[in-house]
């Protein structure tokens, strides 16, 4: 009951909160609204694409989830991404001058995605290791993963422009990964990533609750000196949480390979790996909470790249503030509850 | 000239939790009063009622004839200062670098045309000191005093601003024996002069020393209040606690020849603990006490101390993996509970699986099993929900629950740590931890017990080495045990006894 209350109470907050930005550029809320609603969940076709978006939201939400369970915030999922897209480009290229007989599904092809999927989660993974590794060296993971993603883009940068380049184009592309590795959309839009996605984000978080190392992962996280003192080996969990961690952003990268573009565009992520910090804590490492701030930000980033065709005055910039005011509102969740406890306390002493 | 202080009918509540219920409190003129009871009585919510510090829901205060109860604006810090009553915290509130002088006129500096005459300042506090007889250095850095002086320092900067009625809030908590003496024999000095002073504690016997009358409180209301001459140690404990309390004490005190399940060498420290055995480690602190647990609990970070070496279980540690040294039955009861000891929004059952999580069946997590919820029951972790927050557990709880996940399953032949291990406990819990360290020592346990309760070394210990900069070489051996050189070797370190003889 409580729960229902502050959602619907913050959900209230976030609404007015928009309404008053875009009724401030001269537009009207209600017809920003319904464009958002329709456009990300309007249609079939239109809901295909918002779990398009949500699937690399949901692996970088998992990822940056993850790490902060053991007290660590990983700000280098969009780094961590690139480096498992790099790395899954790289094996596409391989295997296409390697196998360029295969040409129809077979076991080869399944096992040649398979191992892309592995090439992107190790690729993310070192990226993660490393600002683990750092961490234990008293670097704080937050400097290191912020420079870190500076590096994995120019590395995607140097990628495509040197060993992966695509002959055969001007843009900033590598070359195609083989015809028989290429896997289709699984339903209009949305790829095999999703499921995946899902099974991840839910094996993941409830690992993390239920087993043995979930609850060394924790422990670490909430009191790292007690868990030092009662045998916990701290360091070691930190170092293989990150890299678990960054190996889970890196799985975005084979998406991106693999399942959807079948090559690697240059800038493919339009900060996948910052919104899922966002999407991490809003929800607040639950699982229900991790798929539906997935969706949430998966439709919002469909619906504002139609406002911006279908609105005079509502621009890509200003969807981007839509969506930042929406976390605002959201993330003032606990706070409403202690407040609403606090009211309820006051009427009871006054009764 | 001086003034009662007194709280009648008290009460203060903080959401659902009551602090106190109804807290009478007469202070005398005059007096030396004691404000006494257990963690969670209502001590510290009494207290500062009584300075303003924080609002009572109801009841009268009073200070001489004026009640101070219904003022605008409310009673609070600056008019208690005003009515001559100053306050010293527990934790001290002094800026370290700063001189004594600087420091004791902080707040209340004298000024000459907006500069600052310390020249007048010095000799205010120059009369002070002599009509007082509390004697500092004033030009000396404060972080540089001992403690003993840093506590006088809070005590003469209440002074300085014309305070007559102080209020102490546990004020012998970190000092030495010796220095808790000097400290109460100020307070009498301070009582000659006509001062009332309104103490703190749950030391009883420095209250049997030096206070005319004593208050008890229990769960938040006053249960009685006694003149010292009438009264005893025994009958405030038993107040305190609602019931008659069995501290344990160690039997047999002969120091054996009993196997050694660890020898250790830090720096001038030299340490064996035997099986069977409570070794006490007595010390001011911050002379090594941290460094040699810490050695002794990790010992492969320790391993770049220079000139270190220890054996376990009669392997050297250099032999031993990181890995291996989790495995060796070593019971840890930290210092800090809070730091080290729990993860605070862990529940009971949580808690109770640090560090042995991996022995669990199949790794999964399940609820408690009997066996965890008779650990809780049998250590009187209450409530013994094993879904309990830790956090929302009291303090002597808190360190229950550390007490029975630490001795609870432990093997026969094993190490136990304990430092401070009753630190800010109730009583009742303090005889509780006593009993199970003593039958842990019983079963052939080599414990090691660093505390800065001397009563409670010299009660449970089979011997007490004396810690003094890093260097450990005076050793106690056996009842009984003299108080009184210990605390000067505690000061002083080995030579003391040169001088002394």
């Amino acid at each position: 009951m409580r729960y229902v209350t502050t959602t619907a109470i913050t959900w209230i907050l976030a609404l007015t909160l928009t309404s008053i930005a875009v009724w401030a550029v001269g537009e009207s809320p209600l017809h920003v609204l319904k464009i958002l609603g329709a456009s990300a969940f309007g249609s079939l076709d239109n809901f295909s694409y918002t779990l398009f978006y949500a699937t690399p939201m949901l692996l970088t939400g998992t990822a940056v989830a993850l790490a902060l369970q053991a007290g660590l915030f990983n700000i280098g999922a969009e780094g961590q991404l690139y480096v498992g897209a790099v790395c899954a480009a790289t094996w596409g290229a391989i295997t296409r001058h390697w196998l360029p007989n295969v040409t129809t599904v077979s076991f080869t092809g399944i096992l040649v995605v398979i191992v892309g999927a592995a090439a992107a989660f190790a690729g993310g993974a070192c990226w993660g290791a490393i600002a683990g590794y750092l961490r234990r060296r008293n670097v704080h993971e937050v400097i290191s993963t912020i420079m870190l993603n500076f590096i994995g883009m120019s590395l995607v940068n140097w990628a495509v422009l040197n060993p992966l380049k695509n002959p055969d184009t001007q843009s900033l592309e590598t070359v195609w990964i083989g015809q028989a590795f290429r896997v289709p959309h699984l339903w209009k839009q949305m790829t095999y990533g999703f499921p995946i996605a899902l099974v991840i984000a839910i094996g993941v978080l409830w690992g993390v609750k239920k087993t043995w190392w979930g609850f060394r992962i924790r422990a670490t996280g909430q009191n790292e000196n007690a868990a030092r003192t009662a045998g916990i080996p701290v360091a070691r969990t930190a170092f293989v949480t990150m890299a678990l961690s960054g190996g889970i952003a890196g799985l975005v990268g084979f998406h991106a390979v693999f399942l959807d573009a079948h090559r690697m565009i240059d800038g493919f992520s339009p900060g996948f790996g910052f919104t899922g910090l966002a999407v991490a804590l809003l929800a607040r490492g639950s699982i229900p909470g991790l798929i539906f701030a997935a969706m949430l930000f998966g439709g919002l980033h469909k619906g504002s790249l139609d406002l911006d065709l279908e609105t005079d005055r509502v621009t890509r910039d200003l969807s981007a503030v839509i969506q930042a005011l929406i976390l605002v509102a959201l993330c003032t969740q606990p706070k409403i509850g202690q407040i609403l406890d606090k009211l309820k306390f006051r009427r009871k002493e006054a009764a | 000239m001086g003034f009662n202080g007194q709280l009648k009918g008290i009460h203060k509540a903080y959401g659902a939790c009551v602090a106190n219920q109804s807290v009478d409190l007469l202070v005398r003129s005059g007096t030396i009063h004691a404000l006494v009871g257990e963690n969670g009585a209502g001590k510290s919510t009494a207290m500062k009622i009584l300075f303003g510090a924080i609002p009572s829901d109801s009841g009268v205060i009073k200070f001489g004839d004026t009640e101070v109860t219904n003022r605008s604006p409310r009673w609070n810090p600056e008019q208690a200062f005003r009515h001559g009553i100053g306050m010293v915290h527990q934790h001290f509130m002094l800026a370290g670098p700063e001189t004594v002088l600087d420091n004791l006129v902080l707040g209340a500096e004298t000024t000459h045309y907006g500069l600052r005459n310390r020249k007048q300042e010095r000799a205010q506090l120059e009369e002070l000191m002599t009509s007082t007889g509390l004697k500092l250095p004033l030009d000396r850095a404060v972080e540089s005093l001992p403690i003993g002086l840093q506590s006088r320092c809070e005590i003469l900067k209440v002074l300085y601003r014309k305070a007559r009625f102080l209020i102490l809030d546990e004020p012998t908590a970190v000092l030495t024996p010796q220095e808790t003496e000097d400290f109460l024999a100020t307070l009498r000095v301070l009582r000659q002069h006509g001062n009332t002073i309104l103490i703190v504690t749950h030391k009883l016997k420095e209250v049997m020393a030096v206070a005319d009358e004593a208050t008890v409180l229990r769960a938040g209301s006053t249960v009685a209040t006694r003149k010292i001459a009438d009264t005893s140690v025994a009958e405030l404990a038993e107040l305190m606690v609602g019931r008659r309390l069995q501290l344990p004490k160690v039997t047999a005190k002969n120091f054996s020849a009993a196997k050694a399940l660890a020898k250790l060498t830090l720096g001038a420290a030299k340490l064996e603990l035997r099986a069977g055995e409570i070794t006490g480690i007595a010390g001011v602190e911050g002379n090594g006490q941290e460094e040699l647990i810490h050695a002794l609990a990790n010992p492969s970070t320790a391993l770049k101390l220079q000139n270190f070496e220890l054996e376990l279980f009669g392997r050297a540690a250099r032999h031993y993996t990181a890995k291996d040294v989790r495995g060796l039955p070593i019971a840890i009861i930290p210092a800090d509970r809070h730091r080290e000891g729990l993860v605070l929004d862990f529940n009971s059952t949580e808690n109770l699986r640090l560090g042995r999580e991996q022995t669990r069946g199949r790794g999964l997590f399940k609820a408690a099993s009997p066996r965890e919820m008779e650990l809780l029951k049998s250590y009187d972790v209450r409530p013994s929900n094993p879904t309990a927050i830790s956090r929302g557990l009291s303090g002597g709880n808190q360190q229950k629950l550390i007490v029975a996940r630490e001795l609870g399953n432990l093997p026969n032949d094993s190490i136990v740590l304990a430092v401070h291990p009753t630190r800010g406990v109730d009583l009742g819990a303090i005889e509780f931890i006593h009993g199970r360290l003593l039958e842990a020592a019983a079963k052939g346990a080599a414990v090691l017990l660093v505390s800065s309760e001397l009563d409670e070394l010299m009660s449970l210990s089979h011997r007490i080495g004396v810690i003094y900069r890093g260097e450990l070489s005076t050793w106690f051996d056996g009842s009984p045990y003299d108080e009184k050189a210990i605390g000067v070797a505690m000061l002083s370190g080995p030579r003391a006894k040169e001088v002394r003889a």
